[in-house]
């Protein structure tokens, strides 16, 4: 009811400004607001054409629903685990595993990014090993951690932070060393040590770099839970996908792919609302 | 009305691999308290370095400065740098930047805000105290950063080329703006430019550097016959284009050039 009438309240402003507009001024608006309706409409097309189809083909036999399954079997095996809750414990588990390991990226890479900052020998020293580091397949470590970690959830965060950890601390650090330095001289200028270069300057300038790279691991990291659960998993989307197709119980695997797409973007929006606050 | 700032004999080299590059030889001069000097000399002649050597950011090969006949090597040095942009901080609003120095320093206070609110109001910034810096104009960016280099209440203003990145008509603005509060809070303030008119309109003295390795090559009064000398007002001054053409005869760089 509220958020109704926030929003009828926006468009009455909207108007008002729309009536004071001058005609050429108006068109303008006009046919701005019609192009990014049109592209939305374009967008829903896209979504509904393509389950439409995909319900259509398995209903006349055009693609066997046992190997594909269907929108509406993905509906009914939804409703089905709905009940006993099971889907949201698997859902959860996967959010829960992704954010621990989204946040200890963040933490970890933020410190590790300040440290090789301060110091030009680490960084130099640390280099090469990063550099190999990021460029190795990490799904080729996971095995490996669940021999050290064993068969849990912590073989999994940590399968996810080392996928997206080592990228980011070079990112970062890349986007700390490029602080303008014109603006590090002004901080030595006015009496400062390099404790207020970093806080003063280096941080606060590098916010948005920052929360691009979160945007980046927030992906990242759901793609090392994946891989994880695959292999170390009792519960998870990713169990779900990995054991359903070994039972071939299709209509899971498919499923639990279609909750990931609506999980993938709800993350992202989320990184973009926070980007939203800080934006300046 | 003493001497407040003297260089001597100052040499700085830079160093990397290819080379040493010698910015600076034996230069020596001085500033008395409360006068207005400048610098001058060719592009990449080596002005810049010798205010970070004033400013203590780099240490000098040889040769020693003193502020109020003391070495800045071992007194605490009260030195105000305005670079050659504002570089106020975007994501701080106008008060927040102009306290940036005072905050760096653990100067910050109840009283700092007293004069911090007069300044504001005294050079028309007071509206603004909360705005964003790209909601200021160019002329009110360069006073935000004066007044931030000004609270720290420093001995000798270090300008560096501070109105090089503004548009011809806002720099003589500016710059008319930036003269009469430095000489509102009668502050010394020694200004490095390669634009010869600028340093004659603001100056009380102007030392004259060679090209690369700098050495001095005059060191000139500039004495006019005006009343309520400003900056804008000098260049009308009689005696004006005759300092100009001595000053260019000694930057006669540009004379070889054309020669061969």
């Amino acid at each position: 009811m509220k958020k109704l009438s926030k929003r009828r309240r926006k468009r009455k402003i909207s108007n008002i400004a729309f009536q004071t507009m001058s005609n050429e001024q108006r068109e303008y608006v006009k046919s701005y607001i019609k192009k990014s309706k049109r592209i939305t409409r374009y967008r829903m097309l896209i979504l509904v054409l393509f389950f439409a189809f995909w319900e259509f083909a398995t209903r006349v036999g055009m693609l066997d629903s046992f190997i594909f399954s269907s929108p509406s079997r993905i509906v009914k095996c939804f409703i089905g685990m709905s009940k006993d809750f099971s889907i949201y414990y698997h859902i959860s588990v996967t959010l829960y595993e992704t954010f621990i390991s989204f946040l200890l990226v963040i933490i970890l890479s933020i410190l590790i990014a300040i440290l090789l900052w301060w110091n030009d020998s680490i960084s130099k020293v640390l280099e090469p090993y990063l550099v190999v580091l990021n460029s190795l397949p990490k799904s080729a470590l996971a095995p490996v951690f669940i021999v050290w970690l064993g068969n849990n959830a912590k073989t999994i965060i940590v399968a996810a932070i080392s996928v997206a950890i080592f990228g980011s601390i070079i990112n970062l650090y890349t986007d700390f060393i490029t602080t303008e330095e014109d603006k590090i001289k002004l901080i030595k200028t006015l009496g400062g040590t390099k404790k207020d270069v970093l806080f003063k300057v280096v941080i606060p300038s590098n916010i948005p770099s920052m929360i691009s790279i979160a945007k980046v691991n927030i992906g990242l990291t759901l793609v090392g839970v994946i891989i994880g659960e695959f292999l170390a998993a009792k519960a998870g989307l990713g169990y779900l996908i990995i054991y359903g197709s070994q039972v071939f119980k299709m209509d899971w695997v498919i499923m639990s792919i279609t909750i990931l797409c609506i999980v993938a973007g709800g993350l992202y929006k989320l990184i973009s609302v926070v980007e939203k606050k800080f934006n300046y | 009305m003493g001497e407040l700032l003297r260089v001597e004999n100052l040499s700085y080299s830079y160093h990397n691999l290819s080379g040493e590059t010698k910015a600076l030889e034996e230069v020596s001069f001085s500033v008395e308290e409360g006068q207005f000097a400048a610098i001058v000399g060719p592009s990449g002649c080596g002005k810049s370095t010798m205010l970070s050597l004033i400013a203590g950011l780099i240490t000098p090969s040889s040769g020693d400065i003193y502020i109020d006949g003391k070495d800045i090597k071992t007194s605490g040095k009260n030195i105000g740098y305005m670079l050659q942009k504002d570089h106020l901080l975007e994501w701080r609003s106008t008060l927040k930047n102009i306290t940036l120095g005072l905050e760096i320093q653990h100067k910050l206070n109840e009283s700092s805000y007293i004069m911090i609110n007069k300044l504001l109001e005294t050079y028309g910034l007071l509206a603004f105290k909360d705005a964003k810096p790209k909601e200021l104009s160019g002329g009110m960016r360069q006073r935000a950063a004066l007044i931030r280099t000004l609270l720290l209440e420093p001995d000798i203003l270090l300008l560096d080329e501070p109105f090089s990145a503004l548009d011809y008509q806002t720099r003589l603005e500016v710059s008319d703006d930036i003269w009469s509060i430095i000489r509102k809070e009668k502050k010394t303030a020694l200004l490095i430019t390669h634009d010869i008119s600028e340093a004659l309109s603001m100056a009380d003295r102007i030392i004259i550097l060679s090209n690369r390795p700098a050495t001095v090559k005059k060191i000139i009064d500039v004495k006019l016959n005006i009343e309520d000398k400003t900056p804008f007002k000098t260049r009308s001054a009689p005696e004006f284009k005759d300092y100009f053409n001595m000053i260019w005869k000694e930057l006669d760089h540009n004379e070889k050039i054309i020669q061969t």
